[in-house]
């Protein structure tokens, strides 16, 4: 977040200053790959460049603050995704079934079963493992730091719905991740 | 959720407001619901700051925007000073046809800053073609109460359309001029009764008052055989110019002076 400083940086990088776009995208590129780790593995550096391309071109025509400025490119992130998905919606089931995010997870690593060494990408890999919805609702709120009200305009759906997906997500993952269960984490 | 039949507390019930202090990471895991410690943690460690990996292609992207900056400042030296305005022209265009369309259509030009604005619009959505394809200061040599013949679609911010006129028939929605053609179809009698009551006050809200909607609709018509027509003088009907929204640009051949006009029709 950047604060009071967010409509002068946004200024200056729709003008293409260099220094502070380079200020919006640390702030918002490992949000992004976290995204996209949920909503499309082993594509996420690929789409956060898309997203991004989209973004510089269209940086000058957008006004509004901070929070609108993150949902907007979260819009743009979630479209690459749906692009995606039907451009490689055979592929990406193949993959999800013969890997799977468990690749990510290392579930054999040690840091990844403990809570104190819990890596992002662990984390991001259980979440990974929630119905679709649940998932993308969590990273949505938690990584991408949005709104209940943005998270549902932004996934077509109602607030209260939102809440409800969050709180089954949760739910689940305690079911998954309670504290005699960890070595069923995968 | 809730309680078990057999009487037992559901041990992972959590209530709204917990559901949400974890997701906005206000929950660490000490002080987490017992059966919601691990969840905390794996929240805490989705939060968790940007790694060096994260971080990398910094350098890339930096060269996709010089890239983007460079290839638009080529092609149109003068683009990026209007693109410039577009985000707070078009809002401001946006909010003043919305009223302004109302004035427009009354006096048959859009306010002059308006007018300013949504000619830099035009050319910048018009993708860099050159200022000269747009009409000819689309407003000023139309003579009032001429319509348009063209009907473009309602304008949103950025998206207002080009050749054509920005001007009256663009503030209208398909819907109003639909209303409106048969609202004068109607009029003799009780014009007003012509249309319900939901479609007439919908005409209303466009002409900014019911005895303005005589006046409105006829400015949305394409030219129609009326000479004596193009009002309004009818000091019944004619709105004082001070009723206008704020902002207009009165048109001195338009008004026949009556700006002390009183409304024997109750608004």
């Amino acid at each position: 977040m950047l604060g009071h400083a967010f409509p002068a940086v946004l200024a200056a990088a729709a003008r293409g200053d260099e220094e502070a776009f380079g200020t919006l995208w640390r702030d918002l590129q490992p949000r992004l790959l976290r995204y996209f780790a949920v909503a499309a593995p082993a594509t996420a550096e690929d789409l956060a460049s898309e997203t991004w391309l989209a973004v510089v071109r269209s940086l000058d025509r957008f006004s509004g603050g901070e929070p609108a400025f993150r949902a907007w490119v979260f819009t743009i992130a979630r479209r690459k995704v749906l692009d995606w998905h039907r451009r490689a919606a055979r592929r990406a089931t193949e993959d999800l079934a013969a890997n799977g995010p468990v690749e990510r997870a290392a579930p054999d690593d040690p840091a990844a079963t403990t809570l104190e060494g819990l890596s992002t990408r662990a984390a991001l890999a259980v979440v990974a493992t929630l119905p679709a919805d649940q998932a993308e609702a969590i990273v949505l709120r938690v990584v991408a730091g949005l709104g209940v009200d943005q998270v549902a305009s932004l996934m077509g759906k109602r607030p209260g719905t939102i809440r409800v997906l969050t709180h089954r997500g949760l739910r689940k993952l305690a079911e998954r991740l309670g504290p005699d269960r960890i070595s069923g984490m995968v | 959720m809730g309680r078990r039949p057999d009487g037992d507390a559901d041990p992972l019930a959590l209530d709204g407001e917990t559901v949400e202090r974890l997701l906005v990471s206000e929950l660490p895991p000490g002080q987490a619901p017992p059966e919601y410690a691990p969840v905390a943690a794996l929240l805490a460690a989705m939060a968790a700051p940007p790694s060096q990996e994260e971080l990398d292609g910094q350098a890339a992207a930096l060269a996709e925007l010089r890239t983007v900056t460079m290839t638009r400042a080529a092609h149109r030296p003068s683009e990026r000073r209007r693109r410039r305005r577009v985000g707070l022209a078009a809002v401001a265009v946006a909010g003043a046809l919305a009223t302004g369309g109302v004035a427009a259509a009354a006096t048959g030009h859009l306010p002059e800053p308006v007018r300013k604005a949504t000619r830099s619009i035009l050319v910048t959505v018009g993708s860099g073609e050159p200022a000269s394809t747009l009409p000819p200061s689309a407003s000023s040599t139309q003579p009032p109460g001429s319509g348009h013949a063209v009907q473009p679609p309602p304008p949103t911010a950025a998206t207002v359309p080009a050749p054509g006129g920005p001007g009256v028939a663009a503030a209208a929605s398909p819907g109003l001029k639909g209303l409106c053609g048969a609202y004068l179809a109607g009029k003799g009698a009780e014009t007003g009764r012509k249309l319900n009551a939901t479609a007439f006050q919908a005409l209303a809200r466009a002409a900014g008052g019911e005895g303005k909607v005589q006046a409105y609709c006829q400015r949305l018509q394409p030219p129609r055989p009326k000479p004596g027509n193009t009002k309004p003088k009818d000091p019944e009907k004619d709105p004082k110019p001070s009723d206008q929204q704020p902002g207009t640009h009165e048109h001195p051949g338009q008004r026949q002076g009556n700006p002390q006009a009183t409304r024997s029709r109750s608004r």
